[in-house]
């Protein structure tokens, strides 16, 4: 049976499904997902359950913007990547009809893709929303629409900007799209959802000006190389951490930045050059200027954050302990990845500053998000004295989560 | 004095144990051997053998010399990502437990003889092929082992980077240091090279000088290119 383009990217698709599957299996074995993954997610579907008939009495106070807010950064998350892959410059690139069918249902499968993340989001903040709030089945289903246009809408405009623009114009540019962006969508759903053919005509309009926006991006033909740069950023963007951490030597591909922001000067860390000190410091500086992997860094925080405040009060010590060791293990993942990257496999070290190495990254990489769990803890059980309590617990929590952690890697 | 000694009987990987098979040289101070043969000759294997990178091996590696130290310097570069030029030297320093004052004349020097100053804060991934291995040489040069074990060095290398690194060689080796080193470009490895090791199907086709490896192929007036065709005539197929 003839390939066509639709089974190249069915293809495609498929296999970065598997690919996917396998690096996460390789993060969750039986065990983790025995005793951790399954009882999490049985947990989180009880309380979930529970939402529908009490919702959680602090999340009262908590105004409709904050809401909105989570939903518009959910719809600028995300990007809209064209499966191609780097050996298609030997052959396919030259038959634009291959290579636009290609970016057309690559697109298209984005869609979809968002359709379900989205219909996730609003299916979890329907309780707030119907309960809270009144919103009825239909305002929802709206809003459900809106989110995901909004979501094509954005992912297609930042993708124009990304292949026009350059540098620091690009950055302002994307800031300026996401601030101004954000300020529209804040004051402008509080006044559509109550006029719901006004809404309905907003939604037609944002489709109609997406899909003129899907069909200039089509008729691009110079975009190979850039296309291509987006998918491997795609498709590494967690599984790249993952293979890197257990030393499979996944690359990051070409850094985009010729000299770092942070220590500009190459400036050191420790001042006493041990190779423990020398090691924990390239671990650092790395993650420090890795703009991914604060971002990861930061959403687990959030999160950590969020289970915190969500979850009954009875479980919040052992919440917070267990916090303290996920955000010391996750941070053991970069870890992981410095001391497997082929660099520093060059230089042979002893097993003792390896270990040694291994503590002090550990404690410095998880102090700033365990500070942030601890201070919150503190606050939540004894107000503002609270804070300066559990920073310093915090910081005790942390000399031995990353002891403990630091015998696992 | 030797400084590296070869005797592998068999090495390979889980699925081909035996990937190269009866290796047999060594390496004295101030010696530059020329590690040569075809694609597929077993000339990498060799290399990751004397690494200690292999999962299979029967045989024996030995570094010999006062510090029973090496630097590799590999053909293909390799880095981290987010460090600059600058802090993988400090690194490498650290590692190696180089004095700080030793370390920053050598790597300033070193910095200038390969005209890498004025990038010396930027990241190396974002470098030209010829200016990473520039880097990975300088990587190699710092840390001034006993024995030097260079994969390709001429690839990608400009005219005036290839003679620095000739230069650095003659330098370490007036010194006291030994150098392996895998080519495939034998007019330089016949000016530079003490003798050779000539491999084909992962095993010792023949070593020794260019006279000696003249005389097993009774090409008395041949050229190394001359004698590796010769002695490996048997081996097309």
């Amino acid at each position: 049976m003839h390939l066509n383009s639709f089974k190249l990217v069915l293809n495609r698709v498929l296999a970065e499904w598997k690919y996917e599957f396998g690096v996460w299996r390789t993060v969750i074995d039986w065990t983790v997902a025995l005793y951790i993954v399954i009882p999490g997610g049985l947990l989180g579907l009880w309380e979930y359950w529970h939402w529908w008939t009490v919702p959680p009495a602090w999340l009262s106070p908590i105004p409709l913007s904050v809401w909105l807010t989570v939903c518009y950064i959910f719809a600028w998350s995300g990007s809209m990547r064209i499966f191609v892959e780097e050996a298609d410059q030997l052959f396919l690139v030259q038959y634009r009809k291959w290579m636009s069918n290609i970016a057309r249902l690559s697109l298209g499968y984005c869609v979809g893709r968002s359709a379900v993340s989205c219909l996730g989001l609003v299916l979890l903040l329907s309780p707030w929303l119907m309960l809270r709030y009144g919103l009825t089945l239909e305002q929802i289903f709206l809003l459900y629409l809106f989110i995901l246009v909004l979501k094509t809408l954005l992912g297609i405009v930042k993708q124009l900007l990304v292949l026009r623009m350059s540098g620091w114009v690009r950055k302002i540019a994307l800031f300026g799209l996401f601030a101004v962006g954000g300020n529209i969508f804040s004051w402008a759903i509080p006044f559509l959802l109550p006029r719901t053919a006004l809404f309905t005509g907003i939604i037609v309009f944002c489709t109609a000006v997406t899909l003129a926006l899907l069909r200039l991006r089509l008729r691009l033909r110079w975009t190979f190389f850039a296309d291509l740069s987006a998918a491997l950023a795609d498709k590494y963007k967690w599984a790249g951490l993952l293979l890197r951490a257990a030393g499979a030597g996944s690359k990051n591909g070409r850094p985009s930045r010729r000299r770092p922001l942070l220590f500009r000067r190459s400036k050191l860390l420790f001042r006493v050059r041990t190779p423990a000190n020398a090691l924990t410091e390239i671990c650092l500086k790395a993650v420090a200027r890795n703009t991914e992997h604060l971002q990861y860094y930061a959403g687990l925080i959030s999160l950590a954050l969020l289970i915190l405040v969500t979850l009954p009060v009875k479980w919040r010590i052992i919440i917070w302990l267990s916090l303290a060791v996920t955000v010391n293990f996750f941070v053991s993942l970069y870890w992981r990845e410095t001391v497997n990257s082929p660099f520093v496999r060059m230089y042979k070290l002893t097993p003792e500053d390896n270990i040694l190495a291994s503590r002090k990254a550990i404690f410095w990489l998880g102090l700033p998000g365990l500070l942030l769990i601890s201070s919150t803890v503190g606050f939540l059980t004894y107000a503002w004295l609270g804070i300066g309590l559990g920073l310093a617990a915090g910081v005790i929590i942390e000399v031995y989560a990353c002891r403990l952690v630091a015998l696992f890697v | 004095m030797e400084l590296l000694t070869v005797r592998i009987a068999h090495a390979g990987y889980l699925t081909n144990k035996q990937a190269i098979k009866n290796i047999d040289f060594s390496i004295s101070a101030g010696q530059l051997v020329g590690l040569i043969g075809p694609n597929g000759a077993g000339k990498s294997t060799t290399l990751k053998g004397i690494l200690g990178l292999l999962p299979e091996i029967k045989g024996q590696v030995q570094f010999s010399g006062q510090r029973k130290s090496y630097a590799y310097i590999p053909e293909q570069p390799v880095f981290y990502d987010g460090l600059t030029l600058w802090e993988h030297l400090e690194f490498a320093a650290a590692a190696g437990q180089i004095p700080r004052q030793v370390f920053t004349s050598k790597a300033e020097e070193l910095l200038r003889k390969f005209r890498l100053v004025e990038v010396r804060h930027h990241f190396p991934a974002t470098f030209s092929k010829g200016m990473q291995q520039k880097v990975m040489l300088i990587l190699g040069f710092l840390l001034e082992p006993d024995v030097y074990i260079v994969d390709e060095p001429f690839i990608g290398l400009d005219p005036r980077a290839t003679k620095e690194f000739l230069a650095l060689i003659y330098e370490a080796r007036n010194q006291g240091a030994g150098v392996l080193m895998s080519t495939h470009v034998l007019d330089t490895a016949e000016k530079v090279c003490d003798s050779f090791v000539l491999m084909a199907d992962g095993t010792i086709v023949s070593k020794g000088n260019l006279a000696e490896i003249r005389n097993q192929c009774n090409l008395p007036d041949g050229s190394l290119f001359d004698c590796f065709d010769r002695l490996l005539e048997g081996f097309d197929d």
